[in-house]
């Protein structure tokens, strides 16, 4: 604790904790216009309005009223944003790799010809299409409410501990997407494939090449 | 005649590769991708589920549109009659519901074998909050909320208003009973 420090003193507090430990986040919070320096120093800056002027809160990340909301601003929605932007992050990933490997893999049926497998104008707006869903998801979704959140701090230090985004888990996100652009591509193949009898199975084959 | 019979035979079949099997592929991804969100989702709303239907209702349309008005914008007949022929067959919609059968089996199998074999509170939590496949408390209505209040009410709450605070007593333990307050009297018991 830092009493009488001047601005500049106030952030030089955060750059030696910040240079001690360079794999901490940061956080500064401050309500005057003294906390600026300390504010914009910090990895995050949260500002709060009130008697000193909005100097601070036009300098931060985050305004918050009252001291007392940067609780619920930690554990409640700073953990709901983790978790969303790890899931949209992951998701999007997935789903354009998803995309292109049944393209891919018609190309070893087609001997690499650069035939294409989708038409051109819905490969365009495959993005269009699929962006609502999570978007919607990225901005609502919650797996716990904010009481249980506050309740139970322990659901905070997850986010901390990459419980939400690492390596693994993208990992998993990368073999989903081999999995099911496989399963996508392989059921309509079968399927497709009854209608085609056993004597055009050769010209079937043959098509590819065209 | 027989180039003339291979020739006629690639060429449906140069039909139904590109055009058909294309589309009905990406038709397939869209319907996976939406569902694999579906199953991820913990705050269903009506919101979410309507976008995943919008998603699912733009790409049919955009295939619709492709297949009727490809002519005047590309110039290209490929595309013609491919919206019959992608939902009007029942393989397609045999691969429809194999497929998202396919997205919830594995997104299931994978929740619960790392909640049941790694349990984190993030995994566990919901389960308490919401209730173990009890619908009605996984997802309460505001409806539902207003009739529990209303009851509360009734049932002795009296002139304080409306209030979901248990009846049940607690029993006052040890370091409850020795709670004091600031100026050192003892706080009430419950």
């Amino acid at each position: 604790m830092c009493a009488r420090v001047s601005p500049s003193q106030k952030s030089t507090v955060v750059q030696c904790v910040r240079a001690a430990n360079p794999n901490l986040i940061t956080l500064a919070i401050g309500d005057g216009a003294n906390d600026v320096p300390m504010i914009q120093t910090a990895h995050i800056g949260i500002g709060i309005s009130g008697q000193e002027g909005l100097q601070a809160v036009n300098s931060s990340d985050y305004a918050i009223a009252q001291f007392r909301f940067l609780k619920k601003l930690l554990l409640v929605h700073g953990r709901w944003s983790a978790r969303r932007i790890a899931f949209v992050i992951n998701y999007i990933f997935y789903k354009n790799i998803f995309a292109v490997i049944p393209a891919f893999v018609f190309g070893f049926y087609n001997a690499m010809s650069g035939r294409l497998l989708f038409n051109v104008w819905m490969q365009q707006t495959f993005n269009l299409v699929t962006f609502v869903p999570i978007a919607v998801y990225g901005v609502l979704d919650r797996d716990v409410e904010a009481n249980t959140a506050m309740q139970f701090p322990q659901l905070y230090s997850e986010t901390k501990r990459g419980l939400f985004f690492s390596v693994p888990i993208s990992g998993w996100w990368l073999v989903l997407s081999f999995i099911h652009a496989v399963v996508s591509y392989i059921i309509p193949y079968i399927a497709y494939s009854m209608e085609v009898d056993q004597g055009m199975t050769i010209a079937f084959s043959l098509a590819c090449f065209l | 005649m027989l180039f003339i019979l291979l020739f006629i035979l690639l060429f449906d079949l140069y039909y139904f590769l590109k055009v058909i099997f294309g589309s009905a592929v990406q038709f397939l991804v869209v319907l996976m991708v939406n569902v694999q969100l579906l199953m991820h989702a913990r705050y269903i709303t009506t919101l979410l589920v309507g976008a995943v239907v919008f998603s699912l209702l733009v790409h049919v349309t955009f295939i619709w549109g492709l297949s009727e008005f490809s002519y005047y914008f590309i110039d290209d007949l490929e595309y013609e009659h491919v919206f019959m022929n992608i939902l009007g067959s029942v393989e397609m919609w045999l691969a429809m519901v194999l497929g998202s059968g396919v997205v919830v089996v594995i997104s299931l199998v994978y929740q619960h074998l790392r909640t049941v074999c790694c349990p984190r509170p993030f995994h566990i939590c919901p389960e308490l909050e919401r209730g173990h496949f009890v619908p009605s408390l996984r997802y309460p209505t505001r409806a539902a909320l207003r009739v529990e209040a209303g009851v509360a009410a009734m049932s002795g709450a009296g002139a304080g208003g409306p209030t979901l605070l248990s009846s049940v007593k607690i029993k006052p333990t040890k370091s409850s009973i020795a709670l004091t307050d600031d100026k050192g009297t003892p706080m009430p018991s419950c």
